[in-house]
């Protein structure tokens, strides 16, 4: 399908953006299978889904930077990792046939739910007592003020030799499926490296836009881009995830649990119904 | 100024400028082309480089807006490695200067397309 009703796009973006803000799932993660079963070819939503990304990130980062909760200088040291992640899988996007880039979306968001339900048991490494030899070296260390407890929390960042690695694998999802693969970064940074949970999902937010640059100049010479596409996408997105920021803090927690479950296995049928279709025709 | 605050800053000032220029082109689109999008007049670029090189002569006002607001959101992220590079620098981080200097060197090489016979 060669023409596109902006209106549809701008609607589906908002929407994504609003529910993706509320579940922590990103809008990418909803507005690609939702944009594909209306018509969009996955590749054009997957390149344009990027640059979305890189403007949620910017936005929705800028205020824990300057508050310094997220911590810059870990950002730094994964983004030597997610960057070249996001390269390689950008490069296998354009490589690999649709239908199974249609597996693999379904797979990864099969990812996404099981760390969401074990979350709370990947966070024992946190408590180790012995800091291995590189993270020592690398001393990245950080305390931010926590307003709802009214106490400061310290932390040291461990297992940076086992977090860093993982953050590549993390980076060519987030590069070939289009989207912040933010779920999967935090669990990374929280489970194995140790950071407390505000931290590594504003570390998470902040690093998303980096990978994001380095998918989108692969797709950008692969003539996915689109500009008017490319603006009601990343214009939908960034509005809705502006509105849903403003109204998670008076959404229950268990409600948006159960909303990020139910959105996640739907996406998962239609991606597997939308890979099955393609293997019969 | 501290890093914190610089970052801060960069970030906000760019999705600001960006998405009021989304706003105002995507506007426009609408209602001088109407409300699709055909994507077999997609334009291709050869690399980001071509693409901003390219604005100095396209006659499209409307699409020259939308192009330099998506230019200003994809370089967010490219312009706060610089600010840390500079950062680092400045502070003799010698650690930081190599962390941040692949990761500018990267960007750099996909931005000019150099990365592209990988």
């Amino acid at each position: 399908m060669d023409l596109i009703n902006i209106f549809s796009v701008l609607i589906v973006a908002l929407f994504s953006g609003f529910l993706g803000s509320l579940t922590g799932l990103g809008g990418a993660s909803i507005m690609t299978p939702i944009l594909v079963a209306l018509g969009l070819p996955l590749k054009y939503s997957i390149a344009n889904a990027v640059i979305s990304i890189i403007a949620t990130s910017a936005g929705s980062s800028a205020a824990y930077v300057r508050d310094r909760i997220t911590n810059i200088r870990a950002a730094m040291y994964m983004e030597i990792f997610t960057i070249t992640g996001g390269i390689v899988g950008a490069y296998l996007t354009l490589m690999l046939p649709a239908v199974v880039l249609y597996f693999f979306f379904a797979s990864f968001l099969i990812l996404v739910l099981f760390l969401s339900r074990e979350k709370g048991s990947l966070n024992d490494v946190s408590r180790d007592r012995e800091i291995d030899r590189f993270s020592r070296w690398l001393n990245i260390r950080g305390e931010y003020y926590d307003p709802g407890d009214k106490i400061y929390i310290s932390y040291i960042v461990r297992r940076a030799h086992i977090g860093g690695p993982m953050m590549m694998i993390a980076g060519v999802a987030a590069g070939s499926l289009g989207i912040g693969a933010g779920a999967f970064k935090t669990a990374i940074q929280e489970g194995i490296m140790g950071l407390p949970p505000k931290v590594a999902t504003t570390t998470s937010n902040f690093i998303i836009g980096m990978t994001g640059l380095a998918a989108a100049s692969v797709y950008i010479s692969s003539g996915y881009v689109d500009p008017v596409l490319a603006a009601s996408m990343t214009l939908g997105t960034a509005v809705g995830s502006i509105i849903g920021s403003k109204i998670l803090p008076i959404i229950r927690g268990r409600t948006v649990r159960i909303l990020s479950m139910i959105i996640t296995v739907y996406l998962i049928i239609q991606m597997i119904y939308k890979g099955v279709s393609q293997l019969w025709i | 100024m501290d890093l914190e605050a610089l970052l801060g800053l960069i970030l906000i000032i760019g999705v600001f400028i960006g998405l009021i220029m989304l706003s105002i082109g995507l506007g426009a689109y609408i209602y001088f082309h109407g409300i699709e999008i055909d994507l077999s007049k997609t334009i291709r670029f050869k690399d980001l480089s071509t693409w901003v090189m390219s604005l100095r002569y396209q006659d499209d006002v409307i699409m020259k807006m939308l192009s330099i607001g998506l230019i200003i959101i994809i370089l967010i992220p490219y312009t706060r490695v610089i600010a840390s590079l500079i950062w680092f620098i400045y502070h003799k981080d010698l650690k930081f200067i190599l962390f941040t200097l692949f990761v500018a060197t990267v960007l750099t090489l996909s931005i000019i397309g150099l990365l592209r016979s990988f």
